[in-house]
């Protein structure tokens, strides 16, 4: 059972770093748009109007595609002043509820942005902006970044039942082992 | 009633230690199924929220501290504050101030102004004979500064959420930013001269040592120089401001410095990514909670309630402050401005209360939030970069509760010192 779970949790290490990987390049890549766009409209006088609505996309991008890993690393807060004073035993429960309800957001997530996703498809909806792309396409990643979410939170449940913290170290191998 | 019904429970679901962006969600979404009996348009409305391109300055200015911190380009910042402030009494908390007040011009966040020049000045004053005490208090309350001083992350998003021009809300911040600033050096002054602990004046730094100290921080005082000149020249919007900022951070760094890898590059990326998820995960559920407040009609029946009661724009703003102070002391900034701003919007509109001036006086509260105990991100910090016990923090940074709390009154009484500058720049304009 411990080898089962420890797979899993080294399978969601993984996919949780491709997003966190995803989630930066979108955030360079928004930079280098965004300079381009200011460098086209002062030096060339070419105002590059489609930058906007991409950079829009890229910035739901980064937070769909990082969360996961955020959840990973205990990134995300929480208001810990009672929980602090809790005994051992209790904090451990907390933590275990925190992790369940992040992963039922992130169902949440996967549920209502597929049902977006599903809609938007179905009537052919396109982008009002300059690029008029289908929006079905950006519109995916909720879904995406809500199952990585899931995955992620329900890989600190497997880590706690198998004994560890339930949270990795920041820049951890890919050992789950790590922060025993 | 249905308000106060509400805004408890949300506070007694976070106060059980869920993560905040979860227990905001699924209280948000147990209201509106409560409400509607069903989850109607939830995946519109958090993809609509976050594919904002005014938001994206905010993982940019991130972006853009992350490179100054890990490209050591701020490290030489406090030093050229401590050659021209040193041999004031209490001249390493002036310091110390000081270099809070030009980070926070660079970061836009008080937690990252806090570590910065924490980490710096706190062994450094302790060295000279400091009071532990005095020295987490003047960075606890110093570093509150990143958040009033543009660029501000907290006034982005109130931008955002308000739909005020976030240009003439940074403009805003500058002189209550610069006022308390000069109320916090002064404090250090009087406390060193007057207070219990006396420290040793130092001796005044020599021209040329001044000098090489300047030079070598040239890079740290020039960046917000560019960033906030572009913005409030017009040659930059907000978030071009930010990606212009970043990149000449990369530039400084790699280029001048030599101190960013590539990767440092990737990591400030990746850190700055999960930051932003942090915070946007919070912003999309605050906003279906928005979203159910408006359709219980909460937002209207409290227009309707001040309406009734005869509150004029100072006893609403009192008000307010109050409720903002108490929750300040359990939840963190960004909840607040979410939780807050949709509901108190109508009935700034109602009493003619400018949204700029409203966004300064919450800032300046946001402010005391960071710093008041239990729960106060910069508590924490100093905390985990000094091993220090949080009693003794939570003592070193009173003095600076009641200095924040004489500013709030002080903007309050005088609402000019925050709107007199963007109206002249305006003017100018």
């Amino acid at each position: 059972m411990r080898r089962f779970l420890l797979g899993f949790v080294q399978a969601a290490g993984l996919l949780t770093r491709i997003g966190s990987a995803a989630g930066a390049l979108s955030l360079l890549l928004s930079l280098g748009l965004i300079s381009y766009s200011v460098v086209a409209r002062y030096v060339f006088n070419m105002p590059q109007t489609w930058v906007d609505e991409l950079v829009g996309y890229l910035l739901v991008a980064v937070v769909m595609a990082a969360a996961a890993d955020a959840q990973r690393v205990g990134e995300h807060i929480s208001v810990d002043v009672l929980v602090e004073r809790l005994p051992q035993g209790a904090r451990k429960t907390v933590t275990a509820a925190g992790l369940a309800a992040s992963a039922a957001v992130g169902g949440f997530l996967v549920s209502e942005g597929w049902a977006m996703v599903a809609f938007s498809r179905r009537v052919g909806e396109i982008s009002t902006g300059h690029l008029e792309v289908p929006m079905f396409w950006p519109q995916l990643l909720v879904p995406v970044g809500g199952a990585l979410l899931a995955v992620a939170a329900l890989a600190g449940l497997a880590r706690m039942a198998a004994g560890l913290v339930p949270f990795e170290p920041h820049e951890s191998s890919a050992d789950p082992e790590a922060g025993r | 009633m249905k308000l106060a019904l509400i805004l408890g429970g949300l506070v007694a679901v976070l106060l059980g230690g869920l993560p905040v962006f979860a227990a905001l969600g699924l209280f948000a979404g147990g209201l509106l199924y409560g409400v509607e009996g069903k989850l109607v348009n939830v995946g519109e409305l958090i993809f609509g929220k976050l594919n904002t391109y005014l938001l994206v300055a905010i993982p940019l200015f991130t972006l853009m501290a992350n490179f100054m911190v890990r490209g050591k380009v701020v490290d030489d910042l406090y030093g050229a504050t401590n050659a021209l402030v040193r041999h004031l009494p209490g001249g390493l908390g002036v310091a110390t101030v000081a270099a809070c007040t030009v980070f926070a011009a660079i970061s836009g966040s008080s937690v990252a102004t806090a570590i910065t020049v924490g980490a710096a000045a706190i062994p450094q004053m302790i060295r000279h004979g400091y009071n532990p005490r005095v020295a987490y208090g003047v960075v606890g309350g110093g570093g509150t500064l990143g958040i009033l001083i543009p660029p501000s992350g907290p006034m982005v998003l109130f931008g955002i959420v308000s739909d005020t021009s976030i240009g003439a809300l940074f403009i805003a911040g500058i002189v209550p930013g610069l006022l308390l600033a000069a109320i916090f050096a002064l404090w250090c002054m009087a406390d060193a001269r007057f207070g219990r602990y006396r420290p040793a004046v130092l001796p005044r730094a020599t021209v040329a040592e001044m000098m090489s100290a300047l030079r070598k921080a040239f890079w740290s005082l020039a960046l917000p120089v560019l960033v906030l000149g572009g913005m409030y020249l017009g040659v930059f919007t907000v978030t071009e401001a930010a990606a212009a900022g970043a990149l000449a951070a990369l530039i400084v760094a790699a280029v001048i410095y030599r101190n960013l890898t590539l990767r440092d590059i990737w990591e400030s990326a990746t850190a700055a990514a999960r930051t932003s998820a942090m915070l946007f995960l919070i912003l999309a559920a605050a906003a279906l909670l928005g979203h159910v407040m408006t359709k219980m009609r909460i937002p209207a029946e409290l227009v309707e309630l001040v309406t009734r009661l005869g509150l004029n724009q100072i006893e609403f703003l009192l008000a307010v402050m109050a409720v903002i102070f108490v929750l300040g002391m359990f939840l963190e900034t960004i909840s607040i401005i979410l939780i807050t701003t949709p509901v108190v919007l109508p009935v700034l509109t109602a009493l003619n209360i400018d949204p700029v001036w409203y966004g300064i006086l919450l800032t300046v509260n946001l402010e005391l939030a960071l710093i008041t105990p239990p729960v106060g991100m910069n508590l924490y910090t100093i905390k985990a970069i000094t091993r220090a016990p949080m009693a003794e923090v939570i003592l070193g940074v009173m003095p600076y509760v009641a200095l924040l709390l004489a500013g709030l009154g002080l903007v309050l009484a005088f609402p000019q010192i925050a709107l007199w500058l963007p109206a002249t720049m305006m003017n100018l304009g």
